[in-house]
This record gives C-alpha cells, sequence and structure tokens, in this order.
C-alpha cells in the first residue's frame, strides 16, 4: 500500500524523527535549573517523586510487553525533551571527552522517547478502529497520536472504498459489523495475553482466580500470567511488566 | 510500520543490553575530571585513585578511551559464581539470585573490560555453565505450566526474553484449550439431554417394531 507507506513514515518522522520534537511539545518554558538528579543507588524504588527517566523507562518496558494500549506518559516525555534539548546547546562549549560523553548520554534518551513512541504507533496502528471508538483509548492517546490514529483509520477506508466496497452492494459496504458467531471486524487487543510481570512493591495476598487460593506477592516475584488479571496492579504502579 | 515484526515479540539482545547498560557499576578514573551534570544523572566528580559509580555504558566509554578502570561487581568473582554454579545444581532448588540483566552486564564487561576481570576465562566457563543449568530448570518448568499463573522468581531479563515466545505461546494456547474444554462441556452436556431424547424415541419406534 504506496499511500500507507507515505503516511506512516510521515507520521513517525512527526512522533520520533531526529529527536527534535513537534510544536505541541513546547507548551512550558524550558527550566534550566529543573534537571533528574542522580538515581539513588539503593535499590529502593520511590513511588512519590520519581524522575522522568526511570519512569520512561519503565513506561518503554511495559509499553513493549502490554497487549493494549497504556497510558501515555506525555510529562516525561516533554521534560526529557526539554532536557535532550538543554544538553545539546551545552555540548558545543565542553571539550573534546565530555562532549563525547554529553552527546552520547542525549543519544540515549532520544533513543528511548524515539522507540518508546514507535512503540505506541505499531500498536495504534493494530487496532486504530477500535483505539478512536473507545473513550478509554482516546483518552490514553496524545493528541498527536489521536490525530494519527483517524488519520489512519480514515486512510484505511479510503483504500477499501476506493478498491472494492464502492462496487459492493450497499449492504455490504459497512467495515464494522459483528458477525452472527460474535466476530467482529473492528479488532480488540487481546487482554488475556500471556505476560512476564515483576512485583514491585508488595501486593500481599492476591487472588488469580477466584476458584484458586491466593498466592502471596512480594517484591521481586516473577509471575507469568494473563494480563487481564494483572491489570489493574499494573495501572497502581505496583508490578512492572518484564 | 513503526517497528518491525521481531520487536513486537519482546526485545531484541541490543536492547536488553540497552536496558542492562543503565545499571551503574564503579570504576576507578584515570584521569581527573569534573562532575558532570548528564540526563541520565549526575557523575562524578572523577578524583583518581577514588572510585566513582556511573552508568555501564559511561564506563565502557572511558574503559574505550583508557581513562578508566572497571571494577568488576561482587557477583562477577569467580568465587562467588562457582557456590553460585553448586546452588544451582541442586536438585528441587529454585533460581538463584542474580541482577536482572547479569548475562548483559556480564557480556558488556567481557568484551569490554576483560583485562580488568580476574580469571576471565573461567568466569566466563562458570557462566555459561550457570546459565545452561538455568536453561535445563526453565524447561523442567514448562511441565508446570497452567493457564492461570507460574512464578518464577529470580529469571533475568535475558533469560525471560528468550522464553518468552515458547512460554507466553503455550500459556495461551492452554488458555484457549481450557475455554474450549468450558464450552466443550456444555454442549456435550446438551447434546446428553438431546442424546436420551433421542433414545427415548428410538424406544417408542422400537417398541412400536416389537408388536
Amino acid at each position: 500500500m504506496e499511500t500507507g507507506d507515505l503516511y506512516s513514515e510521515a507520521g513517525s518522522a512527526r512522533f520520533a524523527g531526529d529527536g527534535s520534537h513537534g510544536g505541541a511539545m513546547d507548551v512550558e518554558e524550558p527550566e534550566s535549573s529543573a534537571r533528574p538528579g542522580g538515581r539513588e543507588e539503593s535499590d529502593e524504588e520511590d513511588e512519590s517523586a520519581e524522575d522522568d527517566l526511570p519512569l520512561l523507562m519503565r513506561a518503554w518496558v511495559n509499553e513493549r510487553n502490554a497487549p493494549e494500549l497504556l497510558h501515555y506518559e506525555g510529562t516525561a516525555v516533554e521534560n526529557l525533551m526539554e532536557l535532550v534539548d538543554f544538553q545539546t546547546r551545552q555540548i558545543a562549549a565542553q571539550p573534546a571527552v565530555v562532549a563525547n560523553i554529553l552527546k552520547m548520554d542525549v543519544d540515549r534518551v532520544k533513543y528511548l522517547v524515539r522507540s518508546y513512541l514507535r512503540a505506541r504507533l505499531a500498536k495504534i496502528e493494530l487496532h486504530a478502529v477500535h483505539y478512536t471508538r473507545d473513550p478509554l483509548y482516546r483518552e490514553r492517546m496524545s493528541q498527536n497520536e489521536l490525530d494519527y490514529a483517524k488519520g489512519f483509520v480514515a486512510l484505511g477506508e479510503k483504500h477499501m472504498r476506493r478498491s472494492f466496497l464502492d462496487q459492493l452492494p450497499p449492504h455490504l459496504r459497512s467495515l464494522d459489523e459483528t458477525a452472527g458467531n460474535g466476530m467482529e471486524m473492528v479488532t480488540k487487543p487481546d487482554v488475556d495475553t500471556a505476560v512476564f510481570c515483576r512485583v514491585r512493591s508488595t501486593v500481599g495476598e492476591f487472588q488469580f482466580d477466584p476458584s484458586e487460593d491466593p498466592i502471596v506477592m512480594r517484591r521481586n516475584n516473577i509471575f507469568i500470567t494473563r494480563y487481564s488479571i494483572i491489570r489493574s496492579l499494573l495501572e497502581d504502579g505496583k508490578v512492572e511488566l518484564i | 510500520m513503526a517497528i518491525t515484526t521481531r520487536q513486537q515479540d519482546g526485545f531484541t539482545m541490543p536492547e536488553l543490553e540497552y536496558l542492562a547498560q543503565c545499571e551503574r557499576v564503579a570504576i576507578v578514573p584515570l584521569h581527573r575530571m569534573e562532575r558532570l551534570e548528564l540526563v541520565t544523572g549526575t557523575v562524578g566528580p572523577f578524583r583518581p585513585p577514588q572510585k566513582a559509580v556511573v552508568p555501564l555504558w559511561l564506563a565502557v566509554m572511558l574503559k574505550r578511551a583508557s581513562r578508566c578502570r572497571i571494577v568488576a561487581p561482587d557477583w562477577l568473582r569467580y568465587e562467588h559464581l562457582r557456590t553460585l554454579c553448586c546452588e544451582e545444581d541442586q536438585p528441587d532448588s529454585l533460581f538463584t539470585r542474580l541482577p536482572h540483566h547479569y548475562l548483559e552486564i556480564a557480556h558488556v564487561l567481557l568484551t569490554n573490560a576483560e583485562d580488568d576481570i580476574v580469571d576471565a576465562q573461567g568466569i566466563r566457563r562458570l557462566l555459561q555453565d550457570l546459565r545452561e543449568t538455568r536453561q535445563s530448570k526453565t524447561r523442567e518448568g514448562l511441565k508446570m505450566l497452567n493457564s492461570l499463573q507460574l512464578q518464577m522468581d529470580n529469571l533475568s531479563a535475558a533469560e525471560i526474553n528468550e522464553i518468552r515466545p515458547l512460554f507466553a505461546r503455550s500459556f495461551d494456547m492452554l488458555r484457549r484449550l481450557d475455554a474450549l474444554a468450558a464450552t466443550g462441556e456444555q454442549t456435550q452436556r446438551q447434546a446428553h439431554a438431546s442424546d436420551s431424547h433421542y433414545s427415548e424415541l428410538d424406544d417408542t419406534f422400537g417398541s412400536s417394531f416389537a408388536y
């Protein structure tokens, strides 16, 4: 599909192009003093004031493993891109050794942001129609992503219509029917897919299934289970996908 | 396509290495350098021969420029790994505790800072042993897989990524079979009910024939 390829290329350039971010992200003035402090050396995860970087790192890993689209970490992305801009401006004034380090540092953050946004785009493309219709998911997308999803849906429909739907009888033209056996034309993410998760803060006894005995979930325990079972724990940040 | 199909199924090895390189290691700097404010956190100041703690990627960068020595982490020592190997080999033992990215970190250190590690060859061999023991244990674990949950503590990122396709697919297949079994039972019950209905009819026919 030629048009489709063109569009997705434009889309990914808009979201994740060369790290220079689009207009929507320039909401706040860059604060030169605000920078994420060094990470604590203990492996205690602090819930209240987490740095943007570890947060986005985890969001990226979660996003890559979860079957459905997750909440968009917009603030973290914006803050990090501001920092990247700030750092990039510093590089020129530094001696070569330091400049190399700063550049590597900035590149690593850019890579993370890019991969995060790409992972989300891939998911949006997979179930675009469903995500644009369901208010839950609409809320989880950034404005840019929502525009992209809508554009993607419109483009797909236009393509179908032009290539064959317009030649069919009118009652066969719809793209969102549900067949008698429950098969839907609008695909949804399968929330029962298997995921690996690690417990971040002790949950205590947790009922995996109403008919089974509860299992104690302690910090650092690892489970393979259905995504739907631990979905709420993931939203609360009690577990992370790995 | 926003990401490749390979990436939709877990992580690639370079991606795991990227994650591992965010972990921190101790270095002994060989040159003085001031504090550095990085997006990934503040590092330094570097005052040889005082140790400093930096992200792994920075340690490797400095090492390549011969600006530091990397202090191998405690778990990457021969004796420690040998104890772990013995523990791992015990029948019915659980997985031993290792850093979440132990394979990746070990790989990065062994390729980039071999001269900073005592008995690198021996450590390579032990890591290989450890890995193989753990792999066979994981395969044993596949037997216990059900369609609800399975606990597998201390499995590392690379190991999980390795078993992800097999385990996740088996898990999903079990789930589907369970669902089928449930509906199957239902239809069987219905079928049974209608069967008895038929047999009643048969009886009437049979009896009519007999007369």
